[in-house]
């Protein structure tokens, strides 16, 4: 076997620890290396899913069941695909698109006056509310606010109220529509920048809370004008609170800075704590949005020359307003929608440094779309705005989601999104972009959980630039930066050698946009002459790339061409994370693990964790199954073993508790004893036993099972990086019937009962493959 | 052109006296409870000397059959007020005088414009839309009685549909904010995207505090 070296970056972890970071949590995806977790939660693709279009922009959506409804300052919809001005149906303002297939929607045309800045709909659905700049709707007098029957799509005639002031914000209960933003009063009667009516008769309702203006001192352009605008609702438990977000500072006289709760008939201030925490107001700061499943609420805010310190996004309990996290990425943040277990936003986000996320970039890189985990991860580093409110606060995992927005020119913002929402299956969103990953989609996209998703976005080909050195004779080293791939954060890199499509070397590698390694491999006991080398890239979902060949001339080597090398049945270097279970194999499928809790990836070894005498822990490739198999591991254990020691087993041909094992046991000496059994329904015959001396501190272990009717078996063991003996250390044959046929593979641990300590079992390098042969050169 | 100013005030005159008793006595009274404080003696307007009651047929003592405003004045009374009393209310609005006239509210306010603009807007955040625009520049000027102007609102709408313009959050805007005492002026800047094919017509409606009528001002800008 050759060698090979496997560099990975230190800086990422280097840079955490000088911005006293937690450890940089793994980054999910749609199809996390280690497996789901809170952490690292299933995103949805980021293949761009066709969508109707608009001519202007869009500001707000709302999802009733599988209907997108869009408010917005347009006049024309158009089908995906179509060119600006063609195929264009009138829509004024407001329109409904199918969520499933990204049309629109015919049957509602409705026609507002004037642009539409919010969208709702009652808990039940029934009821859609729009509010804007409008005074007319469909034909009719709606000062800024008007409902329609999602049902019937028409107007509803019973609900008109007589809104003065810019309508920037509606919630609903199925009773009663909370309105906020720059309304000064209602019909004759004065409102302070909110109001509430029945929604049965449009009747305006005494819930009247008073928000109020804050201190113009934090002003860094010298402003002297302040606002109490109210720029976001939600209700949160059911109806039982309301939660506004704006330019305030307080409410009813109490300080509530940007965010905060409020009861949904009296009006009257409730505890929102994050609001303590959060000094955006004014002018130049708001809280610009909110979003809630009912119990957690998601606000994001901008700051520009303003006391603000939030630009990014936080969560926080409904119930109190206590901080889950705070996302302190900078570069203003206009929308949220928690789904799946990920919070997607629309933003312009610069800097997610201080989250552990992407450093601000030179020249600078705004990205439009993110997403993080919907659980507090790590913490807020110490790089935050304006003051250090948010400093040590928990943070969310930024995960790898990165499509690509371009920004637009309608506004005059050169934003991309604006809203961001959706439903289990969906996160659409809207804005003024004109294209999404270069492809023409204007104002309004989808994106789909990877089942019903294409999920064609694959590594970036053009990053893939492998070069190739001469370390010593008769070898070559490859090394290449990683690529990146918009919504996988492992990718699987093979080395092809002198157009082969077998590759010589395989290898995974965790990447960014902004964080790719370099990844070397030195192909060693090459024939003199010229060899090229190209390196392919390939995400979970198959979709590869590969590299143009680099070529070198190799020297001072043999004349004999290196040995051929075979397909790996299973094959798992553990270069990922994961905080329960194994996740997924390089080759050889998702590992089952006997339970999470005591199987882990340390991102270079797969864990079992033995935490008392009598414990075991295993993980099994189920769907590597074979006859002729063989499987080895580099096998070691963290600690001295105790007792009786600790039990390591490698399983061929296996289902359920039957299959051939080799035990290594790692005893208090030093030494290991192997033993080879067949297991048939949880009972073991030994077939041979030996003890080697000197591989306490690691041993490949290899196990061949070859033939049918009668197997013969044969297992070595030899220390790591050292060379596998000529001859096995155990060799025996065997006929019983129940394991003459095709099993998976597995390895698991045991720590005898009289052992005094805990300990963990580390597996690296596993492979399994054809019988005589091994891993590929690497 | 004064004359028409003068006789949609009177017709208005009915409502600012309900809408000073509203103020008066709580702006924050429910809907109904405010309706109905509004009793038919407090509604009943003595119209200023100046201004004669609009048409032969005004009635001063005859309960009111409709509720709607602008347009003939009538006097609501409790038992014909809607069921949202107050909150159903649309405010008045004076008759429209050019865009550099002057507009007045006898014992409440006069306004003018000091300055309709066109400008390049720049504008942040959701509703926000950059470019072109006109700045309006309102100048109220007060009387009677100290009036609170952080309830005070202004709209621009263009065309002879009355289409409304959307304000944008421009730097230079400065609402009219605080207290106006009698005699005293207030100043305040707002900007509305408003292209510029648009400005032929131009409304500005300024509302000096809830329930009050609209100071109106038409023509073209620009």
């Amino acid at each position: 076997m050759t060698t090979s070296t496997v560099r990975r970056s230190l800086a990422p972890l280097v840079l955490a620890l000088l911005l006293g970071l937690a450890a940089a949590p793994a980054r999910a995806d749609t199809a996390p290396a280690g497996g789901a977790t809170a952490a690292t939660p299933v995103t949805v693709s980021a293949d761009p899913l066709p969508t109707v279009q608009i001519n202007g922009v869009a500001w707000s959506q709302v999802v009733v069941g599988t209907t997108v409804y869009v408010a917005g300052k347009f006049t024309r919809a158009r089908p995906a695909g179509a060119a600006p001005g063609t195929q264009e149906t009138v829509r004024n303002n407001l329109l409904a698109y199918d969520i499933r297939t990204g049309q629109l929607i015919t049957s509602f045309a409705p026609d507002l006056n004037a642009q539409a800045l919010v969208v709702t709909a009652s808990p039940d659905g029934s009821r859609l509310y729009v509010g804007g700049d409008f005074t007319v709707a469909n034909g009719q007098s709606r000062l800024r606010v008007a409902a329609y029957d999602t049902a019937t799509g028409a107007l509803v005639s019973g609900f008109a109220p007589a809104v003065y002031g810019q309508v920037r914000a509606l919630a609903a209960t199925n009773s009663t529509v909370y309105v906020g933003g720059s309304v000064s009063s209602v019909g004759s009667v004065a409102r302070n920048r909110l109001a509430a009516f029945s929604s049965a008769t449009g009747g305006l309702l005494p819930w009247a809370p008073q928000p109020g203006v804050g201190s113009t001192a934090g002003n860094r352009d010298g402003s002297t004008v302040t606002s109490n605008a109210v720029l976001a609702l939600v209700v949160t438990g059911g109806g039982s609170q309301v939660v506004a977000a704006g330019r305030f500072d307080s409410l009813n006289g109490s300080k509530a800075t940007g965010v905060g709760g409020l009861d949904p008939v009296t009006g009257a201030t409730r505890t929102f704590a994050v609001n303590r925490l959060i000094t955006n107001q004014g002018v130049n700061s708001a809280v610009w949005s909110l979003s809630t499943d009912g119990t957690t609420v998601w606000g994001s805010g901008y700051d520009y020359y303003g006391p603000g310190n939030l630009e990014g996004a936080f969560a926080a309990r409904a119930d109190g307003g206590g901080v889950v996290w705070v996302d302190d990425c900078h570069g203003d943040t206009y929308s949220t929608f928690a789904q799946g277990g990920a919070v997607y936003v629309a933003t312009h986000a610069h800097d997610c440094g201080n989250v552990g996320g992407y450093p601000e970039q030179n020249p600078r890189v705004n990205q439009f779309g993110l997403a993080f985990s919907q659980a507090p991860v790590g913490t807020v580093g110490t790089a935050t705005l304006r003051n250090r409110n948010f400093a040590g606060q928990p943070a969310p995992a930024l995960q790898t989601w990165f499509p690509t927005f371009s920004s637009g020119t309608v506004t005059g913002q050169y934003q991309a999104g604006w809203n961001v929402t959706g439903n289990a299956q969906y996160v659409v969103y809207g804005g003024e972009f004109p294209r999404v990953n270069g492809t023409a989609q204007q104002g309004l996209v989808r994106f789909a959980v990877p089942s019903l998703a294409p999920d064609r976005v694959g590594p970036v080909a053009a990053q893939l630039t492998p070069s190739v050195t001469q370390p010593t004779g008769g070898a070559a080293r490859v090394s290449w930066p990683a690529t990146s791939d918009q919504d996988n954060g492992t990718l699987v890199y093979r080395v092809l050698r002198d157009g082969g499509s077998t590759p010589v070397h395989q290898v995974s590698v965790a990447s960014t946009w902004w964080n790719r390694p370099t990844t070397a491999f030195t192909d060693s006991g090459l024939t003199d002459g010229q060899h090229t080398y190209r390196v392919s890239a390939t995400d979970p979902f198959g979709n590869t790339v590969t590299s143009a060949p680099v070529t070198i001339t190799t020297t001072g080597g043999t004349t004999a061409p290196p040995p051929p090398t075979t397909t790996a049945l299973a094959q798992d270097s553990f270069a990922r994370s994961s905080a329960a279970g194994w996740g997924t194999a390089d080759v050889g499928g998702a590992w089952t693990v006997s339970s999470t809790a005591t199987t882990s990836v340390d991102g270079q070894r797969g864990v079992l964790s033995l935490p008392a005498p009598g414990r075991s822990a295993a993980a099994t490739l189920e769907s590597a199954q074979g006859t002729d198999v063989a499987l080895q591991a580099a096998l070691s254990v963290s600690s001295t073993p105790t007792g009786g020691g600790t039990y390591v087993y490698l399983d061929a041909r296996r289902s359920g508790s039957t299959a051939y094992r080799v035990t290594a046991r790692f005893q208090a000496d030093g030494s290991v004893q192997l033993v080879l059994a067949r297991r048939v329904a949880g009972a073991d015959t030994v077939l041979g036993s030996t003890v080697l001396p000197g591989l306490g501190a690691g041993a490949v272990v290899r196990l061949d099972a070859r033939g049918t009717g009668t197997t013969t078996l044969r297992v070595s063991a030899w220390a790591r990086g050292g060379t596998a003996p000529a001859t096995p250390q155990l060799t025996a044959t065997d006929s019983q019937a129940e394991l003459q046929r095709a099993g998976a593979v597995g390895v698991s641990a045991y720590l005898s009962s009289s052992a005094s300590t805990a300990t963990q079992v580390l597996v690296d390098d596993v492979w399994a493959g054809a019988p005589g042969t091994g891993p590929a050169a690497g | 052109m004064r004359r028409r100013l003068v006789l949609a005030l009177a017709g208005a005159g009915l409502l600012v006296a309900l809408v000073l008793t509203l103020v008066l006595t709580g702006r924050d009274d429910p809907p109904g409870t405010a309706a109905a404080a509004s009793s038919a003696t407090a509604t009943t307007p003595v119209p200023p000397s100046s201004a004669p009651v609009q048409g032969p047929s005004l009635p001063r003592t005859t309960p009111a059959t409709s509720s709607a405003a602008p347009g003939p004045a009538t006097a609501p009374t409790p038992s014909a007020a809607p069921a949202g009393g107050a909150a159903e209310q649309r405010p008045a609005e004076l008759s429209a005088v050019p865009l550099d006239g002057s507009a007045t509210m006898p014992d409440v306010v006069s306004g003018r414009l000091v300055a309709v603009e066109a400008v390049q807007a720049t504008g942040s955040g959701v509703g926000n839309v950059s470019g072109p625009a006109l700045r309006v520049t309102v100048e109220l000027t007060g009387a009677g009685r100290p009036l609170p102007l952080d309830g005070s609102y202004v709209e621009v709408l263009t065309g002879p549909e009355l289409t409304p313009a959307s304000p944008v959050d421009d730097p230079s805007t400065t609402p009219l904010q605080g207290e106006l005492p009698p005699g005293g002026t207030a100043t305040g800047v707002y900007v509305f995207g408003v292209d510029e094919g648009a400005r032929d017509d131009v409304t500005v409606r300024v509302q000096p505090a809830p329930g009050e009528p609209f100071l109106v001002f038409r023509g073209a800008a620009g």
